[in-house]
């Protein structure tokens, strides 16, 4: 507990720790003394203690103020006799001569004189930094009581900012007004800029007094953008960089190809980068960096990227490694590419306007060489050829297009990163040209380039092949803008695979449809899918109906045997399944021989037993027959007559034809009026079956007179006993039943007809939107149609006002009166 | 000049300062020898630390230090291994007997004041800290000793709020029953106590301010959390 006012009690010492009254100047005396052996470095025999306790007592005393006073004025002296003369000793004339802009003196002599300029200034930098921070130690208590109450800085800071003034700060020379900082600035550069000419330089030398600069401050604040080494020298290094690069850039651009100087502007980048790091200072980077990167790069990309050995070149000689580092490069200043993009994009649009070129060359280079030729004669045979030619260039154009898009995507992947952004852009490029209206048959060739796979090109491949096959043909799909136009070619196209049974494998069609079912959707594939459908129901019917056959009684050996498929009309593009030649509407029917048209009836009652109310048409244009024919005995070579038994597979037309001269004696004819009297085969129809049943050499089961290529009305038509076949089978062609490439004619006609569904789309999509909105500006409503139809197809402005009007004369829409803008009411 | 600002160190454990270094401490007059290890000293104290640094003749190991008490150095090698000044009065046979220590006492009172100025010169803050606390809350009722008055407004800066202890003190306590001794001493009162001494007197004559002595507002506190806790626990 406390005590209280006890009466045991010490005697303070009577002389007080801080002694009395301290002579001041005494005292000084002894101070600076201590501080002239600390600058001559022999503070090794100075005690710590003394002169602490001098400062101390002369603080305690309240002469602090005095203290600081000559200390500064002390520091002052110092700098200013003893330091700025040793610097000045540094200045050889090599230097001065350099910082004055003179020639005459080498590099060598330059750097030499420099770095012995820099090393003496590093040295009393150095030497202060040192000699101050041991006076700030004996002085700290100066520091803490005096300088912290009377707000002053500390005796070390204001000891720096002297070196500041009373050395850099100061005139070089008597007669010369530049100051040290000045030529420091100069020297520094002047070495930089010998390293980048190659030469060797001493970066840590350099590195210290850029750390000079960073703690020494221009004002009293000491914010970072006030450092000596921001407000002097960063400006001027900036500035003569900008300088330096701006003439290299010209220079490389004329001397050098665009991979040299990508790769020179990399290193650049690079180096300065590295300069910062080890000489400079690291917050220099992003500024050189972009002194690098405008000069280099950004003022001169359009140049670069449009040199000869640009862009363009790069890509045609695959240089992913130059096109790397003009992507990097272009990345840096910009980060939409625009340059490279653009260069890219053009690159592709012209690459693949000669493809398709190349495509309309190639289908067009035949048709023109046959045109001399007299009349009709060559032109049959000739025309299939070009059709075949042109089959060809389809089927080339879809491959030159995807070599195309591998070696972009290679370009894109090893190159550019995998940019997202140029990835869209070089999509937009292909759809560009794929969808160039200078080239309108990319959906027929694509669907082509499918349809000639999947009857031959993928028969022997692995299914890992096949599948690379099929997403090669949804790459390309994905581009074409009019959907539509594709699915009646591929309809059309499907239609001819399924019928003439000519799909290697049912499998692989059915794999393109779910894969195009995932890129387009339900809606895509649905009628597609039903052609399967019908194509299995067929097959049920047909196994049906044979079993039906065989439970009716006795089995007949002359009973004709019936394959039959039922086609939905709606979904089956039957019209394309015509002969193209027939301008008429209706249906021909032609009229079968008796046998034929039992098993016709019988099926047709089959069938309306299972489904009434359907009614049947039969396309004999499309089927086929095998019959078995019997030859009469004719001599052979070896002299003895025999019997000659053929298997002939012929077009359901072709049969009937055959089946006429079953009841002609061997040496009457028939002409031509009569066959079509007859059977009413369609003319065209059966000018080209007589043609390959009397024409084609080794088909010729008829013998025609007189003998020519091409079939008239007049002509007269015997049977072939002679008839000597090589094969036990032999298949009887029918010309033009694969597919092929349109002429421009059928093909002016599909476009047409799409064309006319494409007004029953918009029309349906105007009243979908119409109905909802129930009211609708005619801008509005026209942009919600593009969007509603984009999946399908990009219908033309004109075509959707076209249909408008229509529908407003239908009473569906009308013109809503005295509106600010065109607009519609939906009437219900 | 950015003085740079070190986060400081975990004070050292004295496992690792017994493998360091001693120095030698040659104290008063009679250059009484101690020997104390590197580490807890240039920790505490930044006199030291520059002392030992440096390339003074102190880096040899040996530090003499003449005008101060030996008994006081000693005191402070007993903080400086414990960090308790409290502990000052009640363990160590040694220390107390030499100082006759115990609460309140002029003497004891005396000692706590000039190991305030030790702490102060040689710059160990945190045992000026614990001693100015200490001092502050154990005298707030009491008239300062006119003796300590002397040496305090002696041996520190003016502007020290310790002084304003003492002068608020004197203000607030003060009776006219001083002892003999005491008032012998009044004669040799600094004049800036009795200055202070008077402006304050002026200050509560008006009325404006209590006499109460509130001990927080004298305590040295390293921050205003700190500042905030030891005013609820004053209340």
């Amino acid at each position: 507990m406390i005590a209280g006012r006890g009466r045991q009690r010490i005697r303070p010492p009577r002389r007080s720790v801080a002694g009395d009254d301290v002579d001041f100047e005494q005292t000084w005396t002894k101070i600076s003394a201590a501080f002239t052996e600390i600058h001559t470095k022999n503070a090794s025999r100075l005690s710590y203690e003394e002169l602490y306790r001098l400062a101390y007592r002369v603080v305690l005393k309240k002469k602090g103020d005095e203290l600081y006073k000559r200390v500064r004025q002390f520091e002052h002296n110092w700098l200013s006799t003893e330091v700025r003369s040793a610097i000045q000793a540094l200045f050889s004339p090599n230097l001065l001569a350099n910082t004055q802009g003179l020639g005459g003196t080498t590099a060598n002599e330059r750097r030499v004189a420099g770095e012995r300029f820099l090393k003496g200034l590093k040295q009393a930098w150095t030497d202060h930094q040192v000699c101050m921070s041991m006076l700030a130690d004996v002085l700290m208590y100066m520091d803490r009581v005096y300088c912290q109450d009377v707000r002053r800085l500390s005796i070390y800071t204001t000891a720096m900012l002297l070196f500041r003034d009373d050395i850099l700060n100061s005139n070089t020379s008597e007669i010369d007004s530049r100051v040290v900082l000045a030529l420091l600035n100069t020297v520094i550069l002047d070495q930089i800029q010998m390293e980048r000419d190659g030469d060797v330089i001493d970066k840590h030398l350099i590195k210290s007094c850029v750390y000079m600069l960073e703690s020494l401050y221009d004002d009293e604040m000491e914010s970072e953008d006030q450092r000596l080494y921001n407000v002097s020298f960063e400006h001027e290094f900036l500035a003569t960089s900008s300088e330096f690069y701006r003439h290299e850039s010209e220079f490389l651009l004329r001397d050098s190809d665009a991979g040299a100087y990508c790769k020179h502007a990399s290193r650049r980048i690079y180096e300065e980068d590295e300069r910062c790091r080890s000489t400079l200072a690291e917050s220099t980077m992003p500024k050189i960096r972009k002194v690098v990167e405008d000069e280099l790069i950004k003022n001169r990309i359009h140049e670069l990227v449009e040199m000869e050995s640009g862009v363009r070149f790069m890509i045609d000689n695959d240089r992913l490694d130059e096109l790397n580092l003009i992507y990097d490069l272009n990345a840096r200043v910009d980060d939409r590419k625009t340059e490279l993009t653009r260069a890219i994009q053009k690159r592709i649009v012209d690459m693949g306007t000669d493809i398709n070129n190349a495509a309309i060359a190639a289908s067009q280079a035949t048709p023109a060489a046959p045109a001399p030729e007299a009349g009709d004669k060559a032109k049959g045979p000739n025309q299939e050829k070009s059709l075949n030619q042109q089959t060809v260039a389809a089927i080339k154009w879809v491959e030159d297009v995807l070599q195309l898009k591998d070696k972009f995507d290679h370009i894109w992947k090893d190159s550019f990163q995998s940019d997202h952004s140029l990835q869209t852009a070089v999509t937009r490029s292909f759809a560009d040209f794929i969808n160039s209206p200078t080239f309108p048959r990319s959906s027929e060739y694509i669907s082509l380039f499918i349809d000639e796979n999947m009857k031959k090109g993928i028969k022997g491949k692995t299914e890992m092949e096949v599948d690379a096959v099929l997403d090669k043909a949804i790459i390309l799909l994905r581009y074409v803008q009019d959907k539509d136009l594709f699915e009646r070619y591929y309809k059309k196209h499907l239609c001819r695979r399924l019928l003439m049974n000519k799909s290697v494998s049912n499998e692989v069609e059915k794999q393109m449809i779910s894969k195009m079912k995932i890129e387009l959707g339900n809606n895509f594939t649905l009628k597609l899918e039903a052609m399967f459908k019908d194509m299995t129901i067929s097959e049920e019917l047909t196994s049906g109906f044979k079993k039906h056959v065989e439970g009716l009684g006795d089995k007949d050996p002359k009973r004709i045997e019936l394959g039959i498929n039922v086609l939905t009309s709606m979904t089956w593009p039957l019209e394309s399944m015509g002969s193209g030649d027939d301008d008429e509407n209706k249906r021909p029917k032609c009229n079968f021989p008796m046998a034929l048209d039992r098993i016709k009836r019988g099926f047709e009652k089959y069938y309306n037993e299972k489904h009434s109310g359907r009614q049947l048409t039969w396309l004999a244009n499309m089927g086929s027959a095998d019959i078995k024919a019997v030859f009469p005995k004719v001599a052979q070579k070896d002299g003895s007559f025999k019997e000659r038994r053929h298997d002939l597979n012929v077009s359901t037309y072709g049969m009937i034809i055959l089946l006429l001269f079953n009841e002609l004696p061997a040496d009457q004819y028939m002409t031509f009026e009569e066959i079509h009297a007859q059977t009413n085969i369609p003319r065209n129809d059966l000018m080209r079956n007589l043609q390959s049943l009397a024409v084609a050499p080794k088909t010729r089961i008829l013998i025609k007179e007189p003998m020519t290529k091409d079939v008239k009305s007049t002509d007269k038509f015997y049977f072939n006993e002679g008839f000597n076949g090589k094969f036990v089978k032999i298949r009887v062609g029918v010309v033009s039943t694969g597919n092929k490439v349109e002429s421009d004619r059928e093909r002016r006609e599909t476009e047409k007809k799409n064309d006319d569904s494409r007004g029953f789309c918009i029309e349906a999509a105007v009243v979908r939107i119409m109905k909802q909105r129930k009211e609708l500006a005619h801008q509005q409503l026209v942009l919600e149609t593009l969007n509603q139809l984009a999946a399908q197809f990009k219908p033309e402005v004109t075509m959707i006002k076209k249909r408008i009007e229509s529908l407003i004369e239908r009473e569906y829409l009308e013109r809503i009166e005295g509106a600010r803008v065109d607009s519609y009411r939906y009437l219900a | 000049m950015a003085e740079r600002k070190e986060t400081a160190p975990p004070p050292p454990s004295l496992g690792a300062a017994a493998a360091g270094d001693m120095v030698t401490i040659e104290v008063g007059p009679n250059h009484q020898n101690y020997q104390v290890y590197k580490d807890f000293l240039v920790y505490y104290s930044d006199y030291f630390r520059k002392a030992l640094a440096g390339p003074w003749k102190e880096a040899e190991g040996v530090v003499r230090i003449e005008d101060v008490e030996p008994e006081l150095f000693k005191l402070f090698i007993y903080w400086l291994y414990t960090q308790d000044v409290k502990r000052l009065y009640s363990e160590d046979v040694d220390v107390r007997e030499c100082f006759k220590l115990s609460y309140g006492t002029a003497a004891s009172r005396m000692m706590f004041m000039k190991l305030y100025v030790f702490a102060d010169r040689f710059s160990v803050p945190k045992l000026r800290k614990a001693v100015n606390n200490h001092y502050v809350t154990s005298g707030a009722r009491f008239t300062p000793w006119y003796d300590v008055v002397i040496y305090a407004f002696d041996n520190l800066p003016s502007a020290y709020k310790i002084l304003d202890f003492l002068v608020d003190t004197q203000c607030a306590n003060w009776s006219d029953k001083d002892s003999p001794e005491e008032t012998e001493l009044k004669a040799k009162l600094p004049h800036d106590f009795l200055v202070r001494v008077m402006s304050r007197s002026r200050e509560l004559l008006r009325g404006g301010k209590s006499k109460k002595i509130i001990p927080c507002e004298y305590h040295e506190h390293d921050s205003e959390e700190e500042k905030k806790a030891c005013g609820q626990e004053g209340k």
